[in-house]
């Protein structure tokens, strides 16, 4: 693919985006225009009546109509003044939001930057505004809207730079981008969801917003599982909290059972308001993971 | 140096030998591996889950628990004044009666009064009982002296006015659910009650003391006293008495005399050489350990003769009354009394038909007197009167018959609020009164009587003479409370020549005799005398007590401490042990 060529060409690090990922983009794309030409094409078609291409119908001309729309050739046969209506698209704004808090770490933050740039390809092959966000303790960089498919670079670009850093504070950020006017559309936030300030809280902001949610909660194997042993003392990346602790299997099991309660936590509130909740562990392959978005029909409308 | 028998350089080795080893197990001990963790948000919850679960933890939230339970319950219970061994049981209804008689004045072998350890034993009694317990107290002659309270600083304060003046020992009845305490010496006390829980306050003492002091006019001269004079060793073996007589000017009389147990010395004391006043008796024995029967007082009448201003226009008692012995009596007129200036001359007068316009200064007496201001109104005359009642009691008419008195003619006066000593209410012959000046005042002359030939006139007149001196042998009075014929008499003790506080009752004055004193009670000129000493032998037999029994029927009060002050303390411990367990992170 001569996109990826380039990309490795100008010298840049690649990083997430290296040729495999590309190919795997590639594929991603010709697997949702399939998608999309199937079953869940009509699901994304806006019922609105306007000015596209797509003839939908004919109603009577009324004063004020628009007379480019009436069908002439109607008239002369009928001799009525018929208007032709066209099913207008409308672009759908797609909101992805990248937590790029140090708890996130070198391995989430990379997955995350993957996913991102997944979804927002898929995104702008089927023709959406892609908004894409970097966040921590609030914004720490904005991507404006994207709108076609060979603007994909810019988003690369823009999550090539991105590191982990800052403590995590969901709940400003998504004030802070919300404060200025939004059109309705989808959030996807991609995250660890380690925010002490609470992700509920972060949550509801988009959900005053009547935005529609999607949460990818991204983990390592070492979040869901911690390979401790002995004496240790615990270090939070993100604040100075440290204790030290002595691991034994009772602790760790204590932990792992707090740390499914947590993931369900947030999954149960995203059910309660229909919001979108996939959990994914960093060893799983993104693309399966995008497929799993696609099919559940939320992201591609 | 030598180190356990180590050479100077094996102990230097081995204390450096013992500093390495220690210093590298120090260093040695387990270092804490450094990891990161994403966030804490998730271990912070498992240790927190973890504290609740681990027994440690449930120890110390046990511990924390417990002792903030002992605190709380601790005073808790100390502001509701828990108290010991009275639980389930019904506040009691307690009645003390606390001996107050004489006796209990007697002196312990601690050098306190029985009075003061039946106080002690008291204040026991009510720190022992529960705090609803109620108490009542009575003194010895049965009055309450507390009601029923449960303010145990109220009783305290009534029985520290308690005083050994009781005349008896009267205990209250026995009542459904009441409890007694009887709180005595047992000195001259009749059988107790058995409900009557008996708290004995006796040991022998050693006492000699004044049982009859008395003086008498001597029958050959009304105007000359003698003295008569019991002791009594009421000790529990014989003792050497001391008896002393004094007056103002001196000891006039001093003798020892050994005096068996019951023993009784008896004398009689002639006093006419003595210029009258206040007498004393007293009796000293080695150990004396009751002194309310130490002393007796009474009060000698003045001998002097009285000087008597006679104001008359017609004279006609002048020959009467420089009869009259003890009476000196300077005759004059009407005009001649206006220029009398001062009192000094005269220690009474004598107005016939006459009478000043203002009141003198003096004791008066007036024999048909003109209509004057500071007298009785005059309402007019009566003639040929007949039989009236009189008084037979008062000092003026003792010994005097009016029966067969005939009186012709007497003025009728409104007696308003003298007192009527002859006739009545409509017809007062002989009234007397105190107010502006001591007067007496017959409402008839004697000239229009037969009175100077009945056989009572001479007595009469001597009685006047002593109503005119105004000055009689005291009253004996028993120690406590006194009650005088006065209205706003003032009252001054003239053994300590002190005051005496008074109150007025009924139009009587009252006033509490303590010791054994002499009282002096004056109202404008008008003077009484009280002695009050202990009235009766057996008030000095200290050591005639029924506690010759067995110690074991006697009581003790039951001791039932408040615990409130402990559990104040309890909690004020468990309050810094909570504290330093706290902070030392073996509680929660």
């Amino acid at each position: 693919m001569s996109t990826a060529a380039n990309l490795s060409a100008d010298g840049r690090e690649a990083g997430p985006f290296d040729e495999e990922f590309l190919r795997k983009l590639e594929l991603l794309s010709v697997v949702s225009k399939r998608l999309l030409a199937g079953q869940f094409k009509a699901e994304r078609r806006a019922k609105k009546v306007g000015s596209g291409i797509e003839f939908a119908d004919y109603r009577g001309y009324v004063p004020g109509d628009d007379f480019r729309a009436v069908d002439w050739r109607a008239y002369m046969r009928l001799n009525k003044l018929i208007l032709r209506l066209f099913e207008e698209e409308t672009d759908l704004p797609v909101y992805i939001f990248v937590d790029a808090s140090r708890s996130m770490g070198r391995r989430k933050l990379d997955y995350a930057k993957r996913v991102a740039a997944a979804l927002a390809y898929v995104g702008l092959s089927n023709l959406d505004k892609v908004h894409m966000v970097v966040y921590a303790d609030g914004i720490i960089e904005e991507l404006p809207a994207q709108r076609t498919k060979s603007q994909i670079f810019n988003i690369f670009r823009f999550l090539n730079g991105v590191t982990p850093s800052h403590e995590t504070n969901a709940g400003r950020a998504f004030h802070r981008f919300f404060g200025a006017r939004r059109r309705r559309g989808i959030a996807v936030v991609i995250s660890d969801f380690f925010d002490p300030n609470g992700v509920g809280h972060a949550f509801d902001i988009v959900r005053y917003q009547r935005q529609d949610l999607l949460a990818v909660h991204v983990v390592t194997p070492e979040d869901s599982s911690p390979p401790l042993n002995g004496e240790v003392t615990l270090v939070d990346t993100e604040t100075d909290w440290n204790q030290d602790i002595t691991i034994t299997p009772g602790l760790l099991s204590a932990y792992e059972e707090v740390f499914e309660e947590y993931c369900d936590e947030i999954e149960r509130y995203c059910t309660v308001y229909g919001f979108g909740y996939m959990r994914t562990v960093t060893d799983f392959p993104f693309e399966d993971l995008i497929m799993q978005v696609m099919r559940s029909g939320r992201f591609l409308s | 140096m030598t180190f356990l028998g180590l050479s100077q350089t094996m102990g230097w080795l081995l204390a450096g030998g013992t500093a390495t080893a220690i210093l590298v197990i120090f260093f040695l001990r387990i270092q804490h591996r450094r990891v990161f963790v994403s966030s804490s948000i998730l271990w912070e919850r498992v240790l927190e889950r973890r504290k609740r679960r681990s027994l440690i933890e449930w120890l110390r939230r046990l511990i924390s628990l417990l002792i903030a339970l002992a605190i709380g319950l601790s005073l808790a219970m100390a502001f509701g004044e828990v108290e010991l061994g009275l639980a389930g049981r019904k506040p009691r209804d307690v009645r003390l009666v606390v001996d107050n008689r004489p006796t209990m004045a007697a002196l312990m072998s601690d050098g306190r009064s029985r009075l003061d350890h039946a106080m002690d034993r008291a204040d026991e009694l009510l720190a022992g009982g529960s705090s609803a317990d109620r108490f009542t107290v009575y003194d010895a002659d049965g009055v309450v002296v507390a009601a029923a309270t449960r303010d145990r600083d109220a009783v305290r304060e009534a029985l520290a006015d308690l005083r050994p003046t009781a005349r008896s020992l009267k205990l209250p009845l026995a009542e459904e659910g009441t409890e007694t305490w009887l709180l005595t010496d047992g000195v001259g006390a009749a059988e107790v009650p058995a409900d009557v829980r008996v708290v004995g306050l006796y040991e022998p003492v050693v006492n000699a003391g004044v049982t009859a002091f008395e003086i008498r006019p001597q029958p050959t001269d009304p105007y000359r006293y003698e003295a008569f004079l019991e002791v009594g060793n009421f000790s529990v073996d014989a003792r050497a008495v001391t008896i002393t007589l004094r007056d103002d000017a001196g000891v006039q009389f001093r003798r020892v005399v050994e005096l068996e147990p019951g023993g009784l010395y008896r004398n009689t004391f002639d006093l006419g050489r003595l210029d009258g006043g206040e007498l004393r008796a007293e009796v000293a024995v080695e150990g004396d350990g009751y002194a309310l029967d130490d002393r007796a007082h009474v009060w000698l009448p003045r001998t002097a003769p009285v000087r008597l201003a006679y104001v008359s226009a017609s004279h006609d008692l002048t020959f009467l009354l420089q009869s009259v012995p003890h009476l000196e009596v300077t005759v004059m007129e009407p005009a001649d009394y206006s220029a009398l200036e001062d009192g000094d001359l005269f220690d009474a007068y004598l107005f016939e038909g006459w009478a000043p316009a203002a009141a003198p200064a003096l004791p008066t007496v007036l024999l048909g007197p003109p209509a004057v201001d500071w007298l009785p109104r005059h309402l007019g005359v009566a003639e040929h009167v007949g039989l009236l009642p009189f008084d037979t009691a008062a000092p003026l008419l003792r010994h005097v018959d009016l029966h067969d008195i005939a009186i012709a003619r007497a003025i009728v006066v409104d007696p308003l609020d003298a007192v009527i000593l002859a006739g009545d209410a409509e017809l007062p012959l002989i009234l007397s009164g105190l107010q502006p000046t001591r007067w007496l005042m017959f409402s008839f002359a004697i000239a229009d009587t037969d009175f100077e030939q009945a056989v009572g006139f001479p007595i009469l007149v001597s009685n006047l003479v002593q109503w005119l001196r105004g000055d009689a042998p005291a009253r004996r009075v028993d120690l406590g409370t006194v009650a005088i014929d006065l209205p706003r008499a003032r009252v001054r003790n003239l053994s300590t020549d002190s005051p005496v506080e008074v109150r007025t009752v009924g139009g009587r004055t009252i006033f509490r005799a303590t010791t054994p004193a002499l009282y002096m009670a004056t109202d404008g000129s008008r003077r009484l005398h009280y002695a009050a000493r202990l009235d009766g032998r057996e008030r000095s037999m200290v050591n005639a007590s029924i506690f010759e029994l067995p110690d074991a029927q006697l009581e003790s009060p039951a001791a039932s401490r408040p615990l409130w002050p402990i559990l104040l303390g309890v909690a004020a411990v468990l309050l810094l042990v909570e504290g330093l367990t706290y902070h030392r992170r073996i509680t929660v």
